[in-house]
């Protein structure tokens, strides 16, 4: 069950809430029952036999902290390891033995078959929560033990199937508090606001798009300069208007049951740096990246070259969690030498005494640089092999050539004459006939012009961290008018007649 | 400013009134007919335009004794024509763009609730080889069972859910357009379909939109040069043609299936990419498979009707913009005549109109000879046609 369904937003959604705030008169715990049951019931609505798999996991999970929790070291930390290794282990049967295994068959040039494993969603996300909460309580930084809230933890829907990463100590404290068990007038105006925009930016922008990038990324497409850019641009559009698009739908539904989310994208286009963008892109993974293994790795504590080597070791596996696949290693690792050059350039401006230039044309510039490194990466990660992300790259780069409309070659010809690879065949695979070219501009100018969901709900402080909103060419704040009545009633109208169509979340396959 | 309540308040009843409107005037209408059997009077205008649920839901509503299925070519070519399938009632169930795949639970669905005593299946290499990607975009596997109770509640909520789409919002406002103007919710005198069968009116309208006679001609022969023709999907395929005969097999029924009478031109483009191996291969399968349920005494056979007879190898030569063959529309699709003749020599063995080397019956016992038989025809067209090759072999690379 999507969260863009008819199911989903009319049957699912009303009873949970129903269910929840009615058992909540009787009892918080009652009701933290019914909304943890109520998380089983969505991750089982896509394949019922991984919800044993998931218990089990919740299961041994909580009892090993407990364990971690009460003995001393050195077998604190054994148990630790243990734990950990579990988790991974799991994690690697499902997600990476058959990429293990066509590798091995690769390099030995024998023919091993695939082990019949399909992937249970959410299987990375709900893995690293819990590593996340082992390693806390063995550094004793647990304060709740409390089993209902852990599996509520856990399983809560809004992250469930697709993050955002959560940490239990921002998570565990608000189910435990009794004001969200009260319905709150507030939290259904701006959770259903901000729901809408999620719901928009997935059904009308993400979905709109995607036509334009899937074929330049099929295996032999070799595009011309012209298509790979439109692909490319529309990937790297479709991507983050379906993940923020995601992202929203769970803090805006989170919000209804009282409870804040942490912000996992704060326009990651419009950063000026790799540092930068990874500040801003999946934020809650780059967390925890950050503190469970960049920082166990030694961080920046040894010197320049171990920084960079952990830089570049966290990125690798980082890529890896999004897939098992050497394109997406491939992804990872070049955003390991972004950073890397982007700290080295850092230390460099330091060592001269090179000040920032902050003049508008030095952002613009920033910016552009940043988005073309991010885009030629996204290349990789999209691309099903290597040679057809090359493939692409090439026509980037103009090296497969130039399709143009047969009408242009009146007035073009004579590019043709002077040299230049161009024919005059039209343009193949994009449609320029349907609504994917125009919403491809709009994503682009709400990308780098207007402001995000959460500096336009500002004031409703959104989710866990307080934003500090950029200067936007557009300034939109939402507020409790009819104006904003209007926009989210049709927004939501248009979303719900358009929704006939499901497509997944992209990053349900992570 | 408003209050928070208001908000939610106004926001529920707003979209709850529009939502409730539109799902009651689109169902209501019902433009495309997914409850009413095209060509049914009423007060709206509907399409009498064939689509995934307009058969099923006649399928399941109807008792039927002579069911076709298959893909387009099936749904173009077979009239439903009682008197020649043996004087039964008779439905053309066979769909647009259904893949081979998408046929096993359809095929079980119309048979468990049409209860038909006979079926005729058309089949071909073409369909066996394709991907799943390439099917009927709006099949819906979901819909598809044995049980009308639990078909009908699953086919209302589609309904209920298509029904809110701006798609549907369209179809409504064109219903009502040619209700206030007095004409035909296609704009046509005739129907585009009659008991399945996509009509005449309706092939002209799309061999003009693919830029009539000798173009839509060119353009299908320029397609299959472009068909991938996998060997995976064709072992899938081979699986589910025993699942399909095993099922008719064990529900009694007669089952004849046949291979497409595709045009030659089209046919030859296998042998011109060395898959012609491939082909009798896959005749060979068939045929094998379809004796196992002989052996069982069951009412199965095969008519071979593709290749290189008096009837696919209809010269090209009157092609022209403004006409059609005979009896292609294009390469790939053949007219209702024939159909007729498909029939004639499925149900009546003997028929003077029945041209001798049209259709020969894919049997253990004869399958090798068939397919010399055919080889040997194969040469001869390639020989006496070699311009008509060498002219299509052209097409394939015109833009």
């Amino acid at each position: 069950m999507l969260f863009n369904t008819f199911e989903f937003i009319f049957i699912y959604l009303p009873i949970t809430l129903l269910g929840f705030f009615m058992l909540a008169k009787k009892s918080s715990n009652y009701a933290a029952t019914w909304l943890a049951i109520a998380s089983l019931v969505f991750y089982g609505s896509w394949d019922y036999r991984y919800i044993p798999l998931l218990l089990g996991s919740i299961t041994f999970n909580y009892w090993m902290a407990i364990f971690i929790s009460k003995i001393k070291k050195p077998s604190k930390k054994r148990l630790l390891i243990l734990a950990i290794a579990t988790n991974l282990a799991l994690l690697a049967y499902y997600k990476y033995a058959n990429f293990f295994l066509s590798s091995l068959s690769g390099v030995l040039k024998l023919n091993i078959e695939h082990l019949a494993i399909i992937l249970p969603i959410g299987i990375s996300f709900f893995t690293f929560t819990q590593i996340a909460f082992l390693v806390d309580t063995y550094q004793n930084k647990v304060r709740e033990y409390k089993f209902t809230h852990y599996v509520l933890f856990v399983t809560y829907f809004p992250h469930l199937i697709a993050g955002p990463v959560l940490h239990h100590k921002e998570m565990m404290p608000q189910f435990a508090e009794k004001i969200n068990y009260s319905p709150s007038a507030d939290n259904f105006a701006i959770g259903t606001s901000i729901f809408v925009i999620g719901l928009i930016k997935k059904v009308i922008i993400a979905d709109s798009i995607s036509p334009l990038a899937n074929p330049i990324f099929q295996i032999g497409a070799h595009p011309g300069l012209i298509e790979a850019w439109i692909g490319a641009l529309a990937y790297a559009m479709q991507l983050y208007f379906d993940f923020s698009g995601y992202s929203d739908m769970a803090i805006g539904l989170s919000r209804m049951f009282g409870v804040k989310l942490p912000l996992n994208f704060n326009s990651p286009y419009k950063a000026e740096n790799i540092i930068d963008f990874w500040r801003r892109w999946h934020m809650t993974l780059s967390r925890f990246l950050k503190d469970y293994l960049y920082i166990p790795l030694g961080g920046n504590r040894y010197g320049v070259f171990s920084r960079y080597r952990n830089l570049f070791i966290t990125m690798l596996l980082g890529g890896l969690w999004h897939g098992a696949g050497w394109t997406y290693v491939i992804w990872g690792g070049l955003h390991g030498i972004y950073l890397g050059i982007n700290h080295a350039w850092r230390a460099l401006c330091e060592t001269k005494g090179w000040q920032e230039n902050r003049g508008k044309l030095a952002i613009i510039a920033a910016r552009s640089i940043t988005f073309t490194a991010v885009l030629s990466a996204w290349v990789f990660f999209r691309s099903p092999d290597f040679s057809t992300a090359i493939d692409i790259l090439s026509g980037m780069t103009g090296l497969n050539g130039i399709s143009l409309p047969a009408w242009t070659k009146a007035h073009l010809g004579w590019l043709g004459e002077a040299g230049w690879s161009i024919k005059f065949e039209g343009i193949p695979y994009i449609d320029f006939g349907s609504m994917g070219i125009p919403i491809l501009i709009l994503a682009l100018g709400i990308t780098w012009l207007a402001p995000n969901t959460q500096e336009i709900m500002m004031n409703t402080q959104p989710c866990l961290e307080s934003v500090t909103p950029e200067k936007s060419a557009i300034p939109i704040k939402w507020q409790l008018s009819n104006l904003w009545l209007s926009f989210i009633s049709a927004g939501f109208l248009i979303c719900i007649l358009n929704m006939n169509n499901v497509s997944e979340f992209l990053y349900f396959q992570f | 400013m408003i209050t928070s309540k208001q908000f939610i308040y106004r926001f529920s009843f707003i979209n709850l009134l529009l939502i409730l409107s539109i799902i009651t005037l689109n169902f209501g209408i019902d433009a495309k007919a997914f409850h009413h059997d095209l060509g049914e009077k009423g007060f709206f205008p509907r399409t009498t335009e064939n689509s995934f649920l307009s058969k099923l839901h006649y399928l399941s509503s109807n008792k039927i004794d002579t069911i076709y299925f298959g893909s387009s070519r099936t749904e173009v070519g077979l009239p439903p024509n009682p008197s020649l399938v043996g004087g039964r009632t008779v439905y053309n169930a066979a769909v647009t763009g259904m893949g081979f795949w998408q046929l096993v639970p359809f095929i079980k669905h119309g048979v468990s609730l049409a209860t038909p005593k006979q079926v005729v299946i058309g089949i071909d290499f073409f369909s066996f080889t394709s991907s799943e990607k390439e099917g009927n975009t709006d099949f819906d596997a979901s819909l598809l069972t044995a049980d009308y109770m639990s078909y009908s509640i699953n086919k209302n909520i589609t309904e209920l859910k298509k029904a809110l789409s701006f798609y549907s919002i369209g179809n409504s406002i064109q219903s009502l357009t040619s209700l206030f103007q007095g004409k035909s919710y296609d704009d046509t005198s005739e129907a585009f379909s009659f008991l399945g069968q996509r009509t005449p009116t309706k092939m002209h309208l799309m061999i003009e939109a693919q830029g009539k006679g000798s173009k839509a001609f060119h353009k299908t022969i320029k397609d299959i040069y472009k068909n991938s023709f996998s060997d995976t999907k064709e072992n899938e395929s081979f699986q589910k043609f025993d699942q399909i005969a095993k099922f008719l097999c064990e529900n009694k029924i007669s089952t004849k299936f046949y291979i497409h009478p595709v045009h030659a031109l089209m046919t030859d483009i296998l042998r011109q990419k060395s898959l012609w191996i491939r082909v009798e291969n896959w005749k060979t399968e068939l045929t094998r498979i379809a004796s196992n349920y002989q052996n069982r005494q069951c009412d199965i056979n095969i008519v071979d009707f593709s290749g290189y007879n008096s009837v696919t190898t209809e010269s090209i030569a009157d092609l022209s913009q403004s006409k059609t063959l005979n009896y292609y529309w294009e390469a790939s699709h053949y007219k209702s005549a024939v159909g007729e003749l498909i029939l004639k020599r499925l149900f009546h063995e003997q028929h003077d109109d029945i041209p001798q080397d049209f259709g020969y019956e894919l049997h253990q016992d004869t399958i090798t000879s068939v397919l010399a038989q055919i080889r040997k025809e194969q040469s001869q067209y390639t020989t006496h046609h070699s311009e008509e090759i060498r002219l299509a072999q052209t097409w394939s690379t015109q833009h």
